[in-house]
Parts: C-alpha cells; sequence; structure tokens
C-alpha cells in the first residue's frame, strides 16, 4: 500500500466524529478544529449539554413513545436521541454496550425495560466499570434476559452466572467451569418484583389486560446462597458485588473490555468466539487501552481519552477503514441533512432502515450482539444503505440538505463541475473519496452541468439544482461513505 | 441462465399466530363449540370440507382448489417447547432451531445448496422491505423487494435519464479496478451485484403478459409480482411473501376472515394466472404461522398458544388431510394449547428433499418423519 | 389513592373500562380523548400507534361494561383518521372528531354514522393547525383549541368561522402548546396550557379570566397538564399528565386532592384472564403496588398498574362521575365525585 500523507486537522476532526459519535456536519467539524483536538476529546466525553428532543414532545405526539411497548416505538425514540443529541458520544457508548450486552425484546417481549437498561447505559457507560457491571447484574431486562430468576438456592441456573463472565468481561479460557458455576450461585436471589406474573406475561408474549408493567430489581435474601464460593482464586461468602469486584480487577477484564471497544472504535476485530485463539489485530493497542483501565480505577472515558488521543487511533491505516454500523449509516445521514427539530414520523422510516441493514436497535440477533465488519453488508443490506442515505441527502425539503444545495448553488452556476464535487464532498462533513471515485463523478457533474447550459430561466436553475442534488446523492452512494 | 421448469417454492408467512381453530374449522365437535362460546364459526357459516371439518368462510377460493385436489392440510403442526413468543417462534420457523437461537434460515441455506457460488443474484426474492430470517445464511445474495415497480438502486434520484447515468457512474465507482485493499473489493462486488439483482428483476414487469386481474387488496401485489418474476425465467427458485396481522386477541372472526379473503383471493388470481400460462405444475405453495392459539376464548378473541396448521397449494400436491386434528377435549390440551403431533421439520424435509431436492439433514439437524405429500411421492 | 386532606369534594373509586386490543374489537389502543354523552354512552378514540393502523378508531361502550361498536379508521378519506386528538359531543348527540395531521373536524351523527368533515390548513383566521381539543359552550358552538397556533377559534358546527383567542407566548391569555379545553357549567372556557404548565380561564368571549398553575409537581403544580374538567358544582379537574396524575381543585382554585390512579380488572379483563389459566394462576401473587426505587412518575407508572400512566383527558358528566382516560394502560378509570 502506498503510504498516504499525514491527514490534515480538519480530517482528523472528521475521523473522531465519526467514531465518536456520528460524523459532523463541516460546521462541526470546522468549529472543533478550531478548538483543538484534545480539547474535542474532552468535550465529547464530558459534553456541556445532553440536550435532544424533549421527551413530552415526543410522547404527545408519538403516543407510542411514551409506553415504549416495543418496535418501532422504542428504536425510533433512540433514534431521535442518536439524531438530535449534543452529547454524541453518550449514544455511541450507549449503542456499544447494546451491542456488548446485547439484550433482545425477542425474547423480553417489552421494549421499555430495555429503554430503561440503555438509559443506565447512557449514565454509567462512561464511567467505573464496576458500576457500570453492577447495574448491569441488577438489570431487570439482562436478569430476564439471562434467565437468572430461575437461578435459586439450591436450584442453580448458570445462564447469567456463564456470560457475564464469557460476554460481558473476561473472555473464554480465563476462568473454569467451576468459577461459573460459584459465579451462578453469588447470583441466586437476584431478581424481579412480582416475577411470577411477570415472567408470565413476558412467556405469553401478551400485553394483556392493561399493557406491560415496568420490572424493577429484587433482591431476595432468603433465596440467596449464603455459604462460602471459590471465585478466581479467592474463598468467601460472596453476593454479587464481591463478584463484580474480583472480576474487574482481573487483567483479562482489562484486555477482553479494551478489545470490544477497540473493535467498536477503531478498527473491526474477528469475530469474538475466535478471540481466545488469535492475538488482536493491534496487541499493543490493547496493552495501553488495558493499562488505562487500571490506571483510572476502571473508568472507561479515561480508556476512551487514552484511545482517541493515540497514535494507533489517529493512523492513516485507521481512518475510513471501518465498515459503518446500519445505525452509523442511518444516523449520520440524517444529522448531514439537518436532524430533527420536531417530531416526524420519517423517525419510522429511519427506525426500521436500520433493521433493513440488518441492525435492528433492541433486537440483536443473539446474545453474542451484532458481528459487524463485512456481515454489516450484503446485496440487500447495500441496495438499502445506498438508497436511504441518497434519499435523505436528496430530499431537499431537509433544512440541512437545503442549505448545503443553496452554497453550492454559485459554484455549480460557474460550470465547474471539479470545484463543485468537492465543495459537495466539504458539505458532507469532508467526505474523502478515492481519487478514481472523485474522477467518474466529476464527469457525471460534467455532464450535466453542460447539458444545464444548453437550457434557460428557470429550466437552467432547476437542472443546475437538480445536478447539485444528484452529486450530494451519488457521493453518499459510494464505498467510501460506507466507511467510518 | 434460467433452467426451463425447474421447481419453485412460494412461501407465505400468515404472520401473528394464524388461529387454527377457525382456520380449518372442527365445527361438528361439542369440545370446539363449548371451548369458542363467542366466537365459534357456525354450521351456517363455516365451508364444509369433509371429516366434520370446515373452512374459515373467507377460505371459499382455497376450498375450490381443494376441491380439485391440490391442498394438503397439514394438521397438528408445531415443536417440542412450544415457545408462545411471535419472535422466537417465528424464529424457529425461519431457522429450525427449536432449542437454541440459530443465526441460519433453512431457506438461505437450501438456496446456499441450489446455488453454491452465488451466481445468480435472484434466486431467492423476498416481497417485504428486510431480510427474513428464513433467507439469512452467509454468502447468499437475497433481494427483497418492497414495491417490484419501484425496485433499484438509487431510488430517490429524480429523473429517468439521470437516475440512469447515475447508475452507470455507480456501476463504475463500485469497479474492482478502483480501490484497494479487501474491505473495498468486497463492497465493490458487493455493490455490482446489487445493481445487477435490481437490473434484472427490473425487467419483470415489462416481460409480464397476462388477463388475470388480481383482488385489490394489500397481499394481492405480492402474488403478482411472485407471477411476474416466475414468468420472466430469471432462474428464482425461492419466493417469500409474508401477510398478516393475524394475531387476534380481540375482534378476531371480522379479522381472520378478512385477512383469509385477501390471500384466498389472491391465490385464486395467482393461480389462474400460473395455469394460463401453463405454468402451475412449477410452483408450490407453503403458508404457515409461527404458532396456532389458544384452545379456550377470551370473549372477542384468543390468545397465543400452540399447534398449528400449515397448508401447501399446487399441482403436484397429493390434496386432502395429513395427520390427526389434534383432540381439543380440555383434558388433552398442554397448558389449555392443542398438543402438537406433527414436526414442522419433517414438512420441510418433504420440501427440501422432494421439491427443491436439496439434502434436508444438515438443514433440519435431524432426520423427521415425513408427509410424503407431493404427488408420485409414495407412503 | 384517595386522599383527602382538606378536602370539601369527595372523590370515591368506581370503575374501570378497559383493555389492550392493538387491531380494534373490545378495547382500547393508545386512546387520546374521551367524551361522554348524556345518555351515559361513552365514546373513546383509540388513536394507536405507527404501525398498528388497524387499532385506529372510536369505540363506544358505557359504564355497565357493555361494547356497542366501533367507527371511524386510518386513512385520509372521509371519516378516516390518521392523528385523532379530541372528541365532543353537541346537545344532538352529534360527535366530533379532531385530527392533528389532517387539520380537520369530523362530524358524525347521533347513530354514528358520517355527517361531513371541515377544516383547512393554516393559520389565517378559520384556518387550523393542529387541533387538539374541542368543546362545545352553551351557545352551541364548537371551540377549537388549534395548537399550533397556539390559540383557540370558535366556530359553528359546520365549520364556520366565528371568532378566536389567544397568541403563542407566556403572558396571561398567551398559549404555548395548549391542548385540552372545556367549558364550565357557568360557560367559562378552560384551556390546558400545556408548555406553560399551567390552566387558563376565560370568559365565554374569550376574554381572560385567570391563569392557574407553574411548573413543578407540588400541590398546584403542574408538569404539562393535558386537559382539564369542571364538573357540575364548579370543581376543577386538572390531568397533570407528566406528573402521571389529576389534580381536583375547588371552584376558586383551591387544592383539594391528588388522584394517582387505583385501577381494578375490567369485566373483559377478568374474561380475558380466565381464557388464559397460566396468567390467572400467576397473576394470584401479584402485588399491584409495590415499594419503587425511582422518583420518575412515568416510570413509576409503567411499574405499578392499577396507576394512571399518561392520564391524558378528563371529563366530568352530569351525575358528577370523573372519567380519566390513560392512554398507555388503554383504560378508563371513573370517579364519583361529590362536594
Amino acid at each position: 500500500m502506498v503510504t498516504k500523507p499525514a491527514a490534515t486537522e480538519t480530517q482528523l476532526m472528521s475521523h473522531l466524529l465519526r467514531r465518536a459519535g456520528f460524523g459532523g456536519t463541516r460546521e462541526e467539524i470546522d468549529r472543533f478544529t478550531d478548538a483543538g483536538y484534545e480539547a474535542t476529546v474532552d468535550h465529547l466525553l464530558s459534553p456541556p449539554s445532553v440536550e435532544s428532543m424533549p421527551q413530552d414532545i415526543i410522547r404527545r405526539y408519538h403516543v407510542d413513545q411514551s409506553d415504549l411497548r416495543i418496535q418501532p416505538a422504542t428504536g425510533s425514540n433512540w433514534i431521535y436521541r442518536m439524531v438530535t443529541t449534543d452529547a454524541p458520544l453518550l449514544e455511541k457508548i450507549t449503542l456499544f454496550w447494546h451491542r456488548v450486552f446485547a439484550t433482545g425484546q425477542t425474547k423480553l417481549i417489552q421494549g421499555k425495560v430495555i429503554m430503561t437498561q440503555l438509559e443506565m447505559f447512557r449514565k454509567l457507560g462512561l464511567g467505573n466499570y464496576r458500576d457500570l457491571l453492577l447495574g448491569l447484574s441488577k438489570d431487570p431486562a439482562m436478569l430476564m434476559w439471562l434467565d437468572n430468576q430461575d437461578n435459586h438456592n439450591g436450584a442453580i441456573n448458570e445462564n447469567y452466572g456463564r456470560e457475564i463472565l464469557e460476554l460481558f468481561s473476561m473472555g473464554v479460557g480465563n476462568y473454569t467451569e467451576e468459577d461459573i458455576y460459584e459465579c451462578s450461585r453469588a447470583f441466586t436471589g437476584w431478581t424481579i418484583a412480582n416475577e411470577p406474573y411477570n415472567a408470565q406475561k413476558m412467556r405469553n408474549n401478551t400485553a394483556r389486560p392493561y399493557g406491560y408493567i415496568g420490572w424493577q430489581f429484587k433482591y431476595d435474601d432468603s433465596d440467596h446462597d449464603h455459604g462460602d464460593k471459590t471465585f478466581l482464586g479467592e474463598t468467601g461468602d460472596f453476593n454479587g458485588e464481591e463478584i463484580v469486584d474480583i472480576i474487574c480487577k482481573q487483567p483479562a477484564t482489562a484486555r477482553f473490555i479494551a478489545r470490544h471497544l477497540y473493535h467498536h472504535f477503531v478498527a473491526d476485530e474477528l469475530p469474538v468466539p475466535q478471540w481466545p485463539h488469535l492475538p488482536p489485530r493491534d496487541p499493543e493497542a490493547i496493552e495501553i487501552m488495558a493499562d488505562a483501565y487500571f490506571n483510572s480505577d476502571y473508568n472507561i472515558g479515561e480508556v476512551l481519552r487514552t484511545t482517541f488521543n493515540s497514535d494507533f487511533f489517529k493512523a492513516e491505516a485507521t481512518r475510513n477503514a471501518r465498515i459503518k454500523s446500519p445505525v452509523e449509516v442511518v444516523v449520520g445521514s440524517l444529522r448531514l441533512s439537518g436532524g430533527y427539530d420536531w417530531p416526524t414520523d420519517d423517525v419510522y422510516d429511519a427506525n426500521a432502515s436500520c433493521g433493513f441493514m440488518g441492525q435492528g436497535l433492541l433486537a440483536p440477533p443473539s446474545v453474542e450482539g451484532w458481528q459487524g465488519g463485512e456481515d454489516w453488508v450484503s446485496t440487500g443490506s447495500m441496495m438499502q444503505r445506498v438508497n436511504y442515505a441518497s434519499k435523505v441527502l436528496g430530499d431537499t425539503s431537509r433544512p440541512g440538505v437545503r442549505k448545503i444545495l443553496d452554497s453550492l448553488k454559485p459554484t455549480a452556476g460557474e460550470g465547474d463541475a471539479a470545484a463543485l464535487v468537492d465543495a459537495s464532498l466539504d458539505n458532507l462533513g469532508y467526505l474523502e473519496l478515492g481519487d478514481e471515485t472523485r474522477q467518474e463523478i466529476v464527469d457525471f457533474a460534467a455532464a450535466q452541468l453542460a447539458e444545464a447550459e444548453n437550457l434557460s430561466g428557470a429550466a437552467r436553475t432547476a437542472a443546475i439544482e437538480q445536478t447539485i442534488i444528484s452529486v450530494l446523492q451519488l457521493a453518499v452512494a459510494t464505498r467510501e461513505f460506507q466507511l467510518a | 441462465m434460467a433452467k426451463e421448469r425447474e421447481k419453485v417454492l412460494v412461501v407465505i408467512q400468515l404472520s401473528g399466530g394464524n388461529d387454527y381453530l377457525n382456520c380449518v374449522v372442527p365445527y361438528e365437535n361439542g369440545h370446539y363449540k363449548d371451548a369458542r362460546p363467542n366466537l365459534k364459526i357456525t354450521d351456517d357459516r363455516v365451508i364444509p370440507l369433509d371429516d366434520g371439518l370446515g373452512l374459515n368462510p373467507g377460505m371459499g377460493p382455497v376450498k375450490d382448489l381443494y376441491d380439485r385436489g391440490k391442498v394438503a392440510i397439514m394438521h397438528g403442526i408445531g415443536y417440542p417447547e412450544p415457545n408462545r413468543s411471535h419472535f422466537r417462534s417465528m424464529d424457529i420457523w425461519h431457522t429450525a432451531e427449536p432449542t437454541k437461537v440459530g443465526d441460519k434460515g433453512w431457506l438461505g441455506q437450501a438456496v446456499k445448496e441450489l446455488d453454491p457460488t452465488g451466481e445468480n443474484v435472484v434466486t431467492a426474492v423476498n416481497f417485504s422491505n428486510g431480510l427474513p430470517r428464513a433467507l439469512a445464511a452467509p454468502g447468499v445474495p437475497v433481494a427483497s423487494v418492497g414495491d417490484l415497480n419501484n425496485y433499484g438502486l438509487l431510488t430517490g434520484i429524480e429523473g429517468q435519464q439521470q437516475r440512469e447515468k447515475a447508475l452507470s457512474t455507480f456501476n463504475r465507482i463500485y469497479s474492482p479496478a478502483i480501490g484497494s485493499g479487501a474491505v473495498m473489493d468486497y463492497l465493490g462486488k458487493t455493490g455490482q451485484d446489487a445493481l445487477r439483482g435490481a437490473e434484472i428483476l427490473s425487467t419483470a414487469p415489462g416481460k409480464y403478459r397476462s388477463n388475470v386481474e388480481y383482488p385489490d387488496n394489500p397481499f394481492a401485489s405480492s402474488l403478482k409480482g411472485v407471477a411476474q418474476v416466475h414468468m420472466a425465467d430469471l432462474g428464482t427458485r425461492v419466493f417469500y411473501t409474508q401477510y398478516g396481522s393475524f394475531d387476534t386477541h380481540a375482534d378476531e372472526v371480522k379479522t381472520q376472515e378478512r385477512l383469509w379473503h385477501h390471500i384466498s383471493d389472491s391465490l385464486a388470481a395467482f393461480y389462474q394466472d400460473l395455469e394460463e400460462a401453463g405454468r402451475s405444475d412449477e410452483v408450490m405453495v407453503l403458508m404457515f404461522s409461527e404458532f396456532g392459539r389458544r384452545v379456550k376464548d377470551n370473549g372477542t378473541g384468543t390468545d397465543h398458544g400452540s399447534g398449528g396448521v400449515s397448508f401447501l397449494i399446487g399441482d403436484q400436491v397429493k390434496g386432502g388431510h395429513y395427520n390427526e386434528y389434534p383432540e381439543i377435549e380440555t383434558s388433552a390440551l398442554v397448558e389449555g394449547d392443542l398438543r402438537y403431533n406433527n414436526d414442522f421439520r419433517g414438512l420441510y424435509t418433504d420440501i427440501l428433499e422432494d421439491w427443491l431436492s436439496v439434502e434436508a439433514k444438515p438443514i433440519v439437524q435431524g432426520t423427521y418423519e415425513k408427509n410424503r405429500p407431493f404427488v408420485g411421492s409414495t407412503n | 389513592m384517595t386522599t383527602k386532606a382538606r378536602s370539601s369534594i369527595d372523590v370515591k373509586y368506581l370503575t374501570t373500562v378497559g383493555f389492550t386490543a392493538d387491531f380494534g374489537g373490545r378495547g382500547f389502543h393508545l386512546p387520546t380523548d374521551i367524551a361522554v354523552r348524556s345518555d351515559g354512552h361513552v365514546f373513546v378514540m383509540s388513536r394507536s400507534s405507527h404501525t398498528a393502523t388497524p387499532g385506529l378508531r372510536i369505540g363506544e361502550c358505557d359504564l355497565e361494561h357493555s361494547f356497542h361498536g366501533e367507527f371511524g379508521s386510518h386513512g385520509t378519506g372521509e371519516g378516516q383518521f390518521i392523528k385523532p386528538t379530541a372528541l365532543a359531543i353537541d346537545g344532538r348527540h352529534h360527535l366530533y372528531a379532531a385530527d392533528d395531521k389532517l387539520n380537520r373536524i369530523t362530524e358524525f351523527d347521533a347513530r354514528n354514522n358520517l355527517v361531513r368533515t371541515w377544516g383547512e390548513t393554516g393559520d389565517k383566521p378559520g384556518q387550523i393547525n393542529g387541533p387538539s381539543g374541542l368543546a362545545f359552550d352553551r351557545q352551541g358552538s364548537l371551540l377549537v383549541v388549534d395548537h399550533l397556533n397556539h390559540r383557540v377559534q370558535k366556530f359553528t358546527p359546520d365549520g364556520r368561522y366565528i371568532s378566536q383567542f389567544g397568541s403563542q407566548g407566556q403572558r396571561r391569555g398567551q398559549f404555548n402548546y395548549p391542548w385540552g379545553i372545556c367549558v364550565g357549567p357557568d360557560g367559562r372556557i378552560y384551556v390546558a396550557d400545556w408548555r406553560n404548565d399551567r390552566v387558563q380561564c376565560f370568559a365565554p368571549d374569550g376574554e381572560f379570566v385567570c391563569m392557574y398553575g407553574k411548573p413543578g409537581n407540588g400541590e398546584g403544580e403542574f408538569n404539562r397538564p393535558s386537559d382539564v374538567a369542571v364538573g357540575p358544582d364548579g370543581s376543577i379537574f386538572v390531568a397533570d399528565w407528566m406528573n402521571q396524575r389529576v389534580q381536583v381543585f375547588d371552584s376558586d382554585w383551591r387544592f383539594q386532592t391528588s388522584l394517582r390512579g387505583q385501577a381494578t380488572l375490567s369485566p373483559w379483563a377478568t374474561e380475558y384472564l380466565a381464557a388464559n389459566a397460566d396468567e390467572q394462576r400467576a397473576r394470584e401473587s401479584f402485588q399491584p403496588v409495590i415499594e419503587v426505587d425511582t422518583d420518575d412518575p412515568h416510570e413509576v407508572s409503567a411499574r405499578i398498574e392499577s396507576y394512571f400512566w399518561d392520564p391524558v383527558a378528563v371529563e366530568v358528566d352530569e351525575e358528577g362521575r370523573l372519567y380519566v382516560l390513560e392512554t398507555n394502560r388503554h383504560r378508563f378509570q371513573v370517579y364519583e365525585t361529590r362536594s
């Protein structure tokens, strides 16, 4: 591979905003570039505003987004948040934990409890990992998802005890079957209030008679196994809290979480089941991130700060090399197009499109979440990705598109196709295209502009506008736009 | 590209849980009448078949096909440890995996066998947005068509000419000659495959000639699309459609009848269309639902249950009843539901082996008793 | 949850009518308004959701739990709705329904047959943008809360413009996305001034009379009030939507009590449970009211089935019975009120 020249500040900022959020508009990238890279990292990690479209407004106009019974209400509500938030990294980390702690409505049936879980990720997801893992262990949606309501003193159900080690903290190969059993014992009695009725409603997939009942964590001491447990070499009458303490101090946990964060924020990793057998793509990066985990008292935000400021994150091989997830395609397109300033049913299309592309929110395909990478792309999903982005960026009723269109009219009017394409790319968050791709679009634009020259008056103006729009649409239909 | 006269499967998914008892109705059975005080289908409304069974009043055209010996009714179909979640139960049907969460669809795997290299990007065509899990399998291209008349890439670009030019630019910018690296190559190939599939499918409506009028209901366009693509000889072997919602917790009598009217009328037109084209012997329709419903009614509807009914329809189908209707007597029920007596993986085995000529065992992961519902298959 | 502190108005729970019926039939789905006819028939507008469009309809029932049928459906044709918001009944027993997407009013006769639809989108006098509340005044004119124009307009029942009052703002007589409306026995007009967290009262001619309430969750404080009703004795009931309660005041706005809801199983619900023995069994150990570990009223309502969850509309009939309609629980609770 030819060595590319070092990225410009603008390119780096655009990269950071794509990875730590859903991509920046030209204005955002310019503004943050002026503020400086590290200051922007700080800003993203400690956002001064966490505003997004207010829930009272959403609930009044989309009545199904109040009880949040199930998709599409749930996913659409989250799309609003992702598209309109002032704190995109909070949503990106929430999406990350949703991917790692994949909990689905397919089994739980009601979406509200998963939305509440997501709210917990939002609150704890950039903080201390111990708090998060404890929050997860007490999260009603997670407890029911992994059957911990059936984990009783004297009748152990290992599902949660196994997955907290295998999927949520250490990964296969760092503990024994005995550890799983002891861990499960420690979580006996961790259940939800009114478990028999709520579980039956879940099993029967029924919102009758009066809708769903939100679940609440309940610790039932009388069902807790108070005997001594030996877990990862330590012995005591451990309850769940102590188990989480022991898990969090394991080097394996630091590396496993680091690898997940790397997979989500830096570069596509191998499928998780292969991790015990094959080394990380960049072992050094994982060590740096794992060190940050311990040096910061398990603080995920600090691990990310280290990551975003690291050379491996800023490297040319990292930029524009990861396939965007469907949510990144959809939310990124919407943010580029000006987002939402008032409730609109358009949000349901956005949410459905994520599903059509293979990332139905609150509907991970399994407990292992979404693998991502090339798995995101098939002929069907490719068509959805291309059509969605080009539909949104071709819609002149969207304020962001209108603004881009207006700003490009003078350039287009001069008939300079190359200048038009370059300015379009800048307006699409400094989208970088390969030379050949760019040239093809320039050729397309040149031909269209030449035809416009044969027209006059309103017809000419319309043809020029149409050319600008088509250039924007083609630009987001490229392979390059599929990458983050 | 297309090999003539290959057998084709058309799936109609009855989403939401079609109520078996009010679909194939044991209208003379006293236990049925007792269990359905509020929504039993009475003698004067049922369409009688035989053996004390009748069809839902909305299924008139299905009765006509039944009389012509073209409808196999698969009674008591289900799987062990029934699950009453729409999602999970549908997933089980899609993946043929009742015990763990499967990631590969039974038809996706079949398509992989039919076209191992994915050479024909329209071997499977799905009529809805998004991919049903049934068709999902690694490396299997599936075209998901919302509306056949408006199907393609860059549909948001205005103006026919302008869009055509944009598509040709699209084709060039996804060329493997451009770009470097595995990811770009993969995106390039997939993008070009998508474009090719869209171009192939977009020819279908233009080639289609038929005098058959499809009914004006939301489902008919799916079956008409199937007919158009099938008759265009694009080599499609598996079509997938769905209709609903059959989730009749309330107002069941009206809703279920309306849905069956839509489906049956569409089926009648579809079948006539195929017959007039002399193509009806190549096509078989499978209709299934994720579960049946509770035996006892809840006042105005029924709730999620287990044990259901599936149908096979076609010239090559030996019409009639397969398996027993499960007992309706309260003591014979499982938690208030019919006890299934016919594992759906047996039906899948029939279809895979004797219709699509694909080895079933690796897909359904085991050996299940077949129903042998096809002309020429022996019991 | 009936508290009687300093109360001179007695409020007693009577019954709950409802059932989750997403796609039509006996029950409701995400209802947005309720209207009570003088013969005791109750009409409930089920707005339903984006994907369950067959669930959109107007259901007719009564307090004896008889379900009399339904009419209206999703669509843009005559007698159809996209985003229905409000109901009102006139002296001839005609039912009027508003749609804030289609910007029109639909009139049905006493037998639920379509009479006419009217309404023109815009912000000029007589045009509407987002009708969200309907009420008849004592002269038989229809008051329409034209909420995206932040005003109330008065029309003849067949849609002829008469007058208007209000504009966007926070000053007296101004509105911020107003929602529900009612007319008191004295002819005064009460409007739930939603995003100003207050209720305003106007003379029959639209002259500002008073306003009450401020943001908060204490007594006499509101968080996005969505509707208001006035009883025959002048007592005032406010659907304090985001606080998930109904506040009761006497005619001089003296706080009386606050209702949190105490729903019981309707016969429709009971019949459902009888058909699902496993659920009925599991419900035997069910504690409807649990001690919750959250302060968020919306989340509390999610966890406690008998509490109001999104009490969107309140109505009082001639007998002084209070109806509280809950969007998220697909039901209404009925209370007896007496001074």
